[in-house]
């Protein structure tokens, strides 16, 4: 760990950066003839119906100006996109002025022009570079500006286009403090700076960086310094010990190639997320599963390494398990006891970060605590579990013969201090062991008329929660162990991992997701849809 | 008016590379080492330089009616908080916590009736003895002190003005009635002695005084200063960590600085204020930065972490509010490529 802290402090001094400036590939125009589609939607009112017509072009666009990728790649599925097109044309020329359908149809020949192609020029010069470094030995490492990009990145590179298949990674990745011999960057600095990447330039993870991108898309990097009057670190132009050199390949049309200020303005669109398309995505993803008349609580949408996704609560008290995977040693033993603190611990889920892993269960052996829970138990576990049933049933009989409000009314009038129907909701829930409070857990004895057993189903309850701690702390033990014992260098190229708990239950599992982006809208998630991880789909 | 200006430190204004070999506070940076099986690895410039800062920081006037702000945007956090911490404690260390004239105190430990508890600090143990009752032992300049009655194994601690730093009275009842072991207070006291040349263990293991405090993943924090350290090289070397200079708060211990956690989300706070509060990157920065209004600043960010930038805009808006810009020697030798800023606030 030290000689990355050596390395990183040397390669801040001092960077190796040069700028591969290429001739356009065909996507300048694509992008143009979008963008005209796009300001004659607007002037005529149907940008609504003409954006979400767009959005899988410009995605592909947007992985081709910044990885190797190649528009004839098969994964890249530009053929289909032209079909989509096509039936686009046919939907616009009823609901658009001729004009805009138009324009609109000139995009179609762009891309199908695209998907003949089996190179591109940020492909050759990468593997042009590619070859004359990996003589070298040493940790190198490609760069792309998203995840679903990186996903592309990881398929074209097991075709096996390359000798050695590099490390494929994200700036999120790259907020672990990791050094690389050389760092291969897609894509124009801008498209990182802008989403938070500036430290990729500002405090390397590799002394020599390449950066491989279209001319046109504008390869100017600026890094403000961050305080004002601050002694600052600019990088220099040039210069022996280091600093930027710009390789210009020729290009056919030097004034085409020339980068506008409208090239610059579309970074917000292509690292933009519809969140109701998510939201959509998670609620087909689950839709069997839960109650649709669930509480609903405020979330946040959580964008995960791997291409998946998870709804995490965002509340002041909620909490999820975060792993520290920042070094090799191991924390000290008093802190692994702590679930706060260490290796794996606790962390509320309103100070989670990008970048930040977290742990969640993944396995198909479904909730895992009440099975350890029941474990600790042993025989008492089902005579416990039966007697919670029972009170949760008569509560739940009488919400459905008197209604939620008049229930709440007669827990009130029996002593409750916190009968509400969604506290209502909430107690009935089988996941919840019991009332928090004694008056509210009482009360509900009373309004059932099972006060005379209320005695053993408060030691139930007792039993149960105690049972719950000690599984809690039994999963967290386990979890530390396999963390100790994973392979992270793994995990960090992948953004994930998986520990299987066989120890726990043949099929159970929990998975630690690099953060990759936490969206910023606070999202109504129902209680069933949260901490459960779904894949993001393409459309 | 102009605010006043920190006296520059001794070593200062220097580059990290070469002139700050030996820093202010007397010790050979250039010969330390991170130790591991692998091999030894020499301090680099960015290590050194946190050894320097700290010693630097260490020597701001304090209580004042201003206090200093230094922020630095770094490649990685690792060791620079610890680094600066002992670089503070090994200056402080320098002034006494009690500065009662050794007759003086001599005088009154002289002066404790016979059975009184007293904690006694030998050969880098502390051990919990007794006021002797042998009268016959007693003169004008020395008496005795318990530390073992058990036959066999009887053990005196003669006090005297020059030794009386090391006896303090105690509230914990005397284990005098049996042998004893002593509670090391030091992992490895001559790796401590030889970093800390001139000043003895007692100063710095005996008494309490915030003279900083560390805001950061309380877990991270302990293991790096946990790493072991080799002064000198080859098998010649003394080897130790920065774990037994800092010293923590833990439990009821003497200490000099505690670490602050910046997952809580209510810690227990200080009811003294520190000297110096280092925030080891912006989440702690940012949650409780209003808890160090009369203590000096470093504010150590990591430019990778997400909350960057939040943290830099706080800090830049607080320059807005500065009363002065001191003089840049806290940071002229920061290393290479690091944005820093440095300046005064009204406490």
């Amino acid at each position: 760990m030290i000689e990355t802290s050596d390395n990183l402090f040397a390669a801040c001094a001092a960077p190796v950066l040069t700028m591969h400036a290429l001739p356009d590939g065909g996507l300048r125009t694509l992008t143009k003839a979008c963008r005209i589609v796009e300001r004659m939607a607007a002037d005529e009112g149907v940008a609504d119906v003409v954006r979400p017509l767009l959005t899988k072009v410009k995605a592909m666009r947007f992985c081709l100006a910044a990885s190797p990728v190649h528009g004839g790649d098969p994964d890249l599925c530009l053929s289909s996109v032209a079909l989509r097109l096509a039936s686009a044309e046919e939907q616009l020329a009823w609901s658009a002025s001729p004009r805009l359908a138009a324009e609109f149809k000139k995009i179609r020949p762009l891309v199908v022009e695209l998907s003949r192609r089996q190179s591109s020029p940020l492909q050759e010069t990468f593997r042009q570079l590619w070859a004359e470094r990996s003589k070298r030995a040493g940790r190198l490492a490609v760069v792309v500006p998203d995840f679903g990009i990186k996903t592309r990145t990881d398929a074209w590179l097991r075709q096996g286009p390359l000798k050695d298949v590099p490390v494929v990674l994200t700036p999120s990745a790259l907020r672990q403090a990791d050094y690389y011999d050389e760092l291969f960057l897609f894509g124009p600095p801008r498209w990182y700076v802008s989403n938070s990447g500036e430290f990729v330039f500002a405090t390397p993870r590799s002394r020599v960086l390449h950066v491989i991108g279209y001319r046109w898309s504008g390869l100017a990097l600026t890094i403000e310094p961050v305080f004002r009057r601050a002694v600052s670190a600019v990088i220099p132009q040039g210069g022996a010990g280091g600093g930027i050199k710009v390789v210009v390949a020729p290009a056919e049309s030097a004034e085409a190639e020339e980068p506008s200020a409208e090239d610059a303005v579309d970074t917000a669109e292509d690292f933009g997320f519809d969140v109701q398309s998510i939201l959509q995505q998670r609620r087909q993803h689950g839709a069997a599963a839960g109650d649709p008349e669930d509480e609903e609580v405020d979330a946040k949408i959580v964008l995960l390494g791997g291409g998946e996704a998870v709804m995490l609560p965002w509340t002041d008290d909620a909490k999820t398990y975060s792993a520290d995977f920042g070094d090799v040693g191991s924390y000290v033993e008093a802190d692994e006891d702590d679930e706060d603190a260490g290796r794996v611990r606790r962390v509320f889920n309103q100070e989670l970060e990008v970048g930040d892993f977290i742990i969640l269960r993944t396995g198909s052996g479904g909730d895992l605590l009440p099975k350890v829970a029941d474990g600790v138990m042993g025989i008492a576990a089902e005579t416990h579990r039966l007697r919670q049933q029972e009170w949760k049933h008569a509560l739940r009989d009488l919400e459905r013969r008197h209604g939620g409000g008049a229930v709440c009314d007669r827990l009130r009038g029996n002593g409750a201090n916190h009968a509400s129907p969604a506290n209502l909701r909430n107690w009935i829930r089988a996941r919840t062991i019991r009332p928090d409070s004694d008056e509210d857990f009482a009360a509900i004895f009373r309004t059932t008329g099972l006060e005379h057993r209320a005695a053993e189903f408060v030691a139930g309850a007792i039993a149960i929660n105690s049972a719950h701690l000690s599984a809690g702390f039994k999963i967290r033990k386990l979890l530390i162990a396999k963390v100790r014992a994973a392979d992270l260098r793994k995990m960090h190229a992948a953004g994930k991992m998986e520990f299987r708990l066989e120890e726990l239950s043949n099929d159970a599992s929990m998975t630690a997701y690099r953060i990759e982006r936490i969206l910023p809208d606070v999202v109504h998630a129902r209680l069933h849809e949260l901490n459960d991880v779904f894949t993001l789909e393409d459309d | 008016m102009e605010p006043p200006t920190p006296p520059p430190p001794a070593s200062f204004g220097n580059s990290c590379e070469a002139s700050d070999a030996v820093n202010a506070a007397g010790w050979n940076t250039l010969g330390l080492h991170w130790a591991s099986p692998e091999g030894d690895r020499p301090f680099a410039g960015w290590a050194r330089y946190f050894l320097n800062l700290g010693d630097a920081l260490a020597q701001l006037p304090w209580p004042a009616g201003e206090r200093t702000a230094v922020a630095l945007a770094l490649p990685i956090l690792q060791q620079c908080a610890v680094l600066t911490a002992a670089g503070i404690v090994c200056r402080l260390t320098r002034t006494p916590i009690a500065a009662q004239p050794n007759n003086e105190r001599f005088t009154e430990l002289a002066q404790l009736a016979p059975g009184q508890p007293v904690r006694v600090l030998a050969r880098g143990r502390l051990y919990i003895g007794e006021i002797a009752d042998l009268p016959a032992d007693r003169t004008a300049h020395s008496f005795p002190i318990m530390v073992s009655r058990e036959p066999g194994y009887a053990e005196h601690f003669r006090c005297t003005a020059t030794n009386c730093s090391k006896v303090e009275v105690t509230d914990a009842p005397s284990q005098a009635d049996g042998r004893q072991n002593g509670l090391r207070i030091i992992e490895d006291p001559e790796f401590a002695m030889k970093v800390l040349t001139g000043v003895s263990l007692e100063s710095l293991c005996l008494g309490t005084r915030l003279d900083y405090a560390l805001v950061g993943v309380r877990a991270r924090l302990l293991e790096e200063a946990g790493q072991s350290v080799r002064l000198g090289s080859g098998k010649g070397g003394l080897v130790g960590s920065f774990m037994d200079l800092l010293r923590l708060k833990n439990g009821s211990r003497d200490h000099r600085g505690l670490v602050i956690a910046a997952t809580a989300k209510e810690p227990r706070f200080p009811t003294a204020p520190p000297r110096i509060v280092i925030f080891n990157g912006a989440p702690g920065y940012l949650k409780f930065r209003d808890q160090f209004r009369l203590s000096h600043q470093l504010v150590l960010l990591d430019r990778a972490e997400a909350r960057f930038r939040e943290a830099a805009t706080q800090i830049n808006r607080d320059y807005l509010q500065r009363t002065g810009d001191p003089g840049e020697e806290l940071v002229a030798a920061a290393p290479a490529g690091v944005d820093r800023v440095v300046f005064t606030e009204r406490t």
